[in-house]
Formats: C-alpha cells, structure tokens, sequence
C-alpha cells in the first residue's frame, strides 16, 4: 500500500491509471444509476462484450495495414454505439425472445473480435488486456479520449435529468407527456456505451457490468434520489478503483480484478449489515 | 342540440394475440360526466382506457378523444396507471413523481419552472399528501402511491382524467375523500375510474360503464343488481355504499 502511494507520487503511469479510475468512476456512477433504475444491466452487458469486435478491428488494421493513428479505444467507441443503437433497436421492436437476440449479438460482437486477433500478427497479449483491463496502459492520449467522453456523458445525463428520471420511472406516462420515450431509451445506451468504453480501459470489458451496478446497488441502501444515487455510487466507484490499484500494486495482482473483488465483498458487506441493522430495529420494535 | 362527445367510439374491436378482448364496441361519454367501469378481471377495462390514452391502438374501428385521435389529445389528458406496474424500490421523491406531470409544458430539457412547482403543489394537496411531499415513494403505503399517481394525473392540468383502480387498498376513509375530490373535480373535468370491485357510490358517479368484451352504459341510479350480474354472467354480491345508512346498516 505505501509502495503504491510512493509510486503514485513519482510514476507518471500510475498517475496516468488513478486519473483514468476517477474520471471512468464519475461516468459509472451517473450512468450506472439510470441503467440500474430502468433494469436494462443486460442490454449494457451486450453493448460491453460487443466491443471487443471493434478492439479487435482496430488493432488488425493498425497492425496489418500500418494506420497508426487507429486506437482500440476508437475500436471501442465505434462498436458500443454501434451495438447501442442495434440493441437499442431490437429491445424497442422484439415482443418476444428479446433476451434472445441480445444474447447472440453479444457472442457475435465478441467472435468478430476473437477472428480479428486470430488474424493480428504478434503475440496475443491483447487480448487479455482488452477483456480484463489494463489499467497501467493508459496513455496520455487514452486520458484525453476518456475526459472528453466523460464531460460528454455526464454532461447530457444531467442536463436530460427530469427527462431520463420520468422515462425510466414510468415510460407509459413519460409518453403521454409528449416524451419521445425511444429517443431517450437509444439515448441513455448511447451513454452506457460510451461509458462502456471509458470503463474497459479501467477493468476490462467482462467486468465492466459489476463496476456499472455494484456502487449503485451499494448507494441504494443509504440514499433515496436518483441523484443521490449518482454522486454516492460516483464516489465509492472512485474508492474502488483506486482501492483496487493499491491493493494490488504490492503484490503486482490484476487491478481491474482487484477492484471488481472490492467491489463484490464491500456490496455483501452492505447487505449484512443492512440485515443486522434491520433485525435490530425490528427487535427494539417489538420490545415494550 | 348537445354537446359533442368526449369519447367516443365505433366498432372498436381490440386483441392481444389474437385472442379478442374488446369486440363491437359502441358508446359515447358526454363532457363532465363522472363514469365508473366496471367488470370482471380479464374483461377489458384497462384497454378500454388504455385506448383511451393512445397507449395502444385498436385492430378495428374508431376511437374519439375531443373529437379528434387519442394521440393528438394527449396533453388533455391526466392518466393514472395501476401502481403496481411501478417499482416501489425506484429511488425517487414524491414531489419529483408529482413533478413529472408538468413535463410537456414546453420547457426545454424538461426543466421545471416554479408554476409547475406550484401546481405540483396544490395537486399534492388536493389528495391530501402534502405532508408526504419530501418523502421517497417506496417509503409510502400502497394506498399512498396510488393518491401520488392521482395528484401526478392532476398536475397535467388535464380536460378529462382517466384513472384504473384508483381505489384499490385504500381505507373507508381515504376513499370517500378521493370521492368527494373527484365530485369536486368534476364540476370542471371529465373523469372516468375503473373499478375492480363492483363496489361502488351510487351518489358519486353518474354513469355505469359494464366492459366484458363488449360495453353497456347505464346510469349510476338505475343499475341493478340484476343487469350486473347479466354482464358479469353470474351472480354477484353488489355494494351500494350509501351515506345514509346508519350505524351498523349491513352493507
């Protein structure tokens, strides 16, 4: 632990991942609320695998044809609104099997992505990085990306606040008031995928749906507003993805598995002591 | 000659999957009338008023709202949906739930202006929640939520209020002074209430809506225990909740 936080004092890389951490958290905890609200973890877990279509695309064509200027990430942010808008599009037609076809894209995104790494010279180290995170990978041209998606996504998710809290509130009366209910519906899992992108940089993109519900589902127990959600769930995501970087920097373990490991145990701690809680004040209750 | 119709509908036939829930339908309701539908679980009621409210459309025939399609008379209309379709573990406040009726005003990004706070306000008032304003909804009885979603309907500042189960769970207490606003209310709207239990005011609602597939009207003073149970295809125990009995009036 103080190992990391020397590190973090002199190396520009772990300056680089902290930095990347908290600005994925403050997307995370915005997003992930109105995701976690509206129930649709599992359209976002689609969008999140898809994208290792694009990442794998991107590095076959840098590697292969030389574009030096393309990215994973523009990979990424490619595919997510991509796989957004087509899931998007099946969840509002499908009346039947949605889960179906949800769950076909997603393998579908992922063998795209496999395909194209099969075929990428070199060693297949990137693969891992792109389903686990690398974290230490950061460059400063990722920070830059990641910032601007940031103010992107919270700025519209605050700005269309009264909007996204009525669609996903109630959809039906939302409708009735003259809101377009499918463009905000499209719109909110263009924000999850751009938060997506942002996140699988942090802890990769099989661990992306943890990081997106678990700070909120621990958020709700203490906090009854949407917003409140969002700034709480924001917080205790940049706790943990900074958490799980210390933690893991002695024993040089996998942050992204780390912080989803945080994440996992901080959740059941708040159930059991909510349980605790609960038990005790009914018992209190109940005594004369 | 009178006015023309609120509602009205001609042929109105309706079907999820081809199993018919609504056939033939032909009835009119007249401005300011206070109508309750009434009839068996299954019969069609919430698609009638779902109808109502352009949520869905019907397979066959026409359906009138202000003269015009349902959707183009939307923003005349205060709709309050069956609680239980909600999430009562959603994360929100009372006030905010009561808020969302103002949206479409015209506002851009749906920011609310301090008119639309006032008139959320007042509705919380008039259902007798103004004490509960800064209360989160999953923290309120089931009869409580359903009051919210009325005082939501009203912050529409609508022409005419469609509301499904309205009284579903609520005290004796409770539900006269919702009938005592919504006679109120009708001094100036439209309202139409679907009722699951066949219970009902005589002196409250004017018009007795029966929906089994097809509609019968009738006028509140005139039904019978009879023409119920015609519609229902059986016997039914009928309520005529009537202020005037005395203590102990067996009901």
């Amino acid at each position: 632990m103080i190992e990391f936080f020397d590190a973090l004092r002199s190396e520009q890389i772990i300056q680089y991942a902290v930095l990347a951490g908290v600005m994925a958290s403050i997307a995370c905890g915005v997003v992930g609320s109105y995701v976690v609200v509206r129930r649709i973890t599992y359209l976002a877990g689609g969008v999140a695998h898809c994208t290792l279509g694009g990442m794998g695309a991107a590095q076959y064509f840098r590697v292969v044809y030389g574009i030096d200027a393309l990215r994973p990430l523009h990979g990424a942010l490619a595919a997510a609104l991509f796989a957004a808008l087509v899931i998007g599009w099946v969840s509002l037609r499908a009346k039947q099997r949605e889960d179906t076809v949800i769950s076909a894209l997603w393998a579908i995104g992922m063998a795209v992505g496999v395909l194209f790494i099969a075929r990428t010279p070199g060693n297949n180290e990137d693969l891992m990085s792109y389903l686990f995170g690398n974290i230490l990978l950061v460059s400063r041209a990722d920070l830059y990306v990641i910032g601007a998606l940031d103010l992107l996504v919270v700025g519209l998710a605050i700005l269309f606040y009264n909007k996204f809290l009525a669609v996903c509130f109630d959809q039906e009366f939302a409708r009735l008031r003259g809101v377009s209910v499918e463009f905000y519906f499209l719109l909110l899992l263009c924000l999850t995928a751009l938060t997506v992108v942002v996140l699988v940089t942090v802890v990769g993109l099989v661990m992306v749906i943890a990081l997106l519900t678990l700070p909120v589902a621990i958020a709700g127990h203490f906090v009854g507003r949407l917003w409140q959600v969002m700034i709480v769930a924001a917080l205790i995501s940049i706790g943990l993805t900074t958490g799980g970087q210390a933690v893991s920097f002695g024993p040089d373990l996998p942050p992204g598995a780390m912080t989803i490991v945080l994440a996992g145990g901080l959740y059941l701690a708040t159930l059991v002591v909510g349980r605790v809680r609960h038990s005790k004040r009914s018992r209190t209750a109940r005594a004369p | 000659m009178s006015a023309p119709p609120v509602i009205s509908t001609r042929e109105l036939s309706f079907s999820y999957d081809r199993e018919p829930v609504l056939e033939h339908v032909d009835f009119s309701i007249a401005e300011r009338d206070l109508v309750c539908m009434v009839g068996p679980n299954g019969g069609g009621k919430t698609t009638l008023l779902r109808l109502m409210t352009g949520l869905i459309r019907p397979d066959r025939g026409i359906i009138e709202v202000f003269g015009t399609t349902p959707e183009r008379s939307r923003r005349r209309i205060g709709y309050m949906p069956q609680h239980a379709r909600l999430d009562p573990a959603f994360p929100v406040g009372v006030f905010d739930i009561v808020l969302m009726g103002r949206l479409g005003h015209g506002r851009g990004f749906g920011r609310y202006s301090s008119n639309d706070k006032q008139v959320a306000a007042r509705t919380l008032d008039e259902v007798g929640l103004g004490d509960k304003r800064g209360a989160s909804f999953g923290a309120l009885s089931g009869g409580e939520r359903q009051r919210v979603l009325v005082a939501r309907a009203l912050a529409c500042e609508p022409d005419i209020l469609l509301l499904d189960e309205p009284m579903a769970n609520l005290d004796p207490v409770i539900q006269d002074n919702l009938y005592a606003l919504f006679r109120q209310l009708n001094q100036r709207l439209t309202i139409i209430v679907v009722s699951h239990d066949i219970v009902f005011v005589a002196e409250t609602f004017k018009t007795v809506v029966c929906v089994n597939r097809n509609v019968h009207m009738h006028p509140a003073d005139e039904l019978t225990a009879q023409r119920v149970a015609e519609v229902y295809g059986r016997r039914v125990r009928m309520v005529h909740h009537n202020h005037d009995h005395g203590p102990g009036a067996a009901s």
